[in-house]
């Protein structure tokens, strides 16, 4: 009896035995793999789930308790590894979800940057442009005054017309030569002191072509050299009165170049000329 | 001898009263079939770690259903459990993989706005 009375002991005794021994590889992984979680990351990023471990932990290790290192008890710590797991990666998720977050708002901040530098840019070019197009209709109404105020000067001087070549302001010969002579008349340097007011007053980069013409009357060679000489003066009285020197050409055409009949003396007398042509600036 | 028959023979009725009286886990099962599809569709099988995951928790699953059907309901129960873990633990491995790559892909571009390739 005392032998039978023994064996429940015995089993109780080695049941107790086994509980004392070392614990199951699978608890031991899931406490390795709660101290990982709780320590790092997920502390902050997944305080749920870590939550969630620590309670499947402890459960497990209850189970490792009461029952040694039972089926239970090791399904139980192997959830419990899992979840501690899990809540280390769902602390990555977050790291990378913030991560993400971050760069598409520096990205943002770099667009918006750009966006506003261009858009400076753009309003600094149209200033400028803008101010480039005020400059440029100043010079012009500049420019087409100073035409104008130049036309009207000459017109007051001589006959004056619109050429493609330019202005032209025509002088009769008889009126600044004498008959076959190419001194100016004292009428005449005074009419010039008009004519080049106005040239100086003018558009003063415009070119000026001074050109002599004759009558047919006397050898061409003679009208040539004669209408040479007339031009040649006027350009000296011109340059003498304040005309840049460099801005007045001479052409001598001698007969060549007839406005009127040369048959009738009135004809003549229009034929003998100078003409002043100012050109119109190229640009 | 009488008496030890009697506690044998009464440790052995508890311990079939114990797994007799556990009933089948369909619930847990499903939830574990469930989370393994989920994995599945977030293409766990494409990310070596979650795939790891995956296989296990599919075996869990297989493994389950086997002792169901033998009647070990109780330990189907935990292999439901340990398989539905293993099939969330895949997931999130899956979406970590993801998240890392929008997170590479959110920062390359940032860095090309900032400094852009002429």
């Amino acid at each position: 009896m005392a032998t039978i009375k023994q064996i429940p002991l015995v089993a109780l005794v080695l049941f107790a035995g086994a509980c004392a021994g070392a614990p199951p590889a699978s608890l031991v992984d899931a406490r390795a793999a709660y101290q990982r979680a709780s320590t790092g990351p997920a502390a902050n990023l997944a305080p749920a789930q870590l939550h969630a471990a620590q309670t499947s932990l402890s459960v497990a290790e209850k189970t490792y308790e009461d029952e040694g290192a039972s089926f239970n008890a090791r399904d139980r710590a192997y959830v419990a590894q899992r979840k501690s797991e899990l809540a280390e990666v769902q602390a990555r998720i977050s790291q990378a979800t913030t991560r993400a977050t971050d760069s598409a708002q520096r990205g943002a901040l770099a667009e918006q940057k750009q966006h506003t530098e261009t858009t400076n840019a753009l309003t600094q070019t149209r200033a400028e442009l803008a101010t480039q197009i005020g400059a440029l209709a100043t010079e012009t109404d500049r420019r087409k005054q100073a035409e104008q105020s130049e036309e009207q000067a000459l017109a007051r001087i001589g006959d004056v017309k619109q050429e493609t070549r330019g202005t032209v302001l025509t002088l009769s010969g008889s009126v600044i030569f004498p008959s076959g002579g190419s001194e100016l008349l004292p009428a005449a340097r005074s009419r010039l002191s008009e004519v080049a007011t106005a040239l100086s007053q003018g558009e003063a980069s415009s070119a000026i072509v001074v050109e002599g013409h004759t009558d047919s009357v006397g050898k061409p060679t003679n009208n040539q050299e004669l209408s040479l000489r007339r031009a040649t003066a006027v350009k000296n009285q011109l340059v003498s009165q304040g005309v840049a020197a460099d801005r007045v050409s001479v052409m001598g055409f001698g007969d060549t170049r007839p406005v009127a009949d040369n048959t009738s003396p009135a004809g003549r007398a229009n034929n003998r000329r100078v003409e002043i042509v100012v050109q119109p600036k190229k640009d | 001898m009488r008496t030890i028959t009697c506690v044998l023979s009464a440790m052995g009725s508890a311990a079939l009263l114990c797994c007799a009286s556990h009933p089948p886990p369909t619930d847990n099962l499903a939830s574990a079939i469930a989370a393994v599809r989920g994995a599945q569709e977030a293409g766990a099988d494409q990310v070596p770690q979650a795939a790891l995951q995956l296989k296990l928790a599919e075996e869990q699953v297989t493994q389950a259903r086997a002792m169901m059907k033998d009647g070990d309901n109780e330990r189907a129960d935990y292999m439901t459990l340990r398989a539905f873990n293993d099939a969330e633990l895949a997931l999130a491995l899956a979406r970590e993989q993801q998240a890392n790559a929008r997170a590479q892909k959110a920062d390359k571009a940032a860095t090309s706005i900032e400094a852009p390739q002429q």
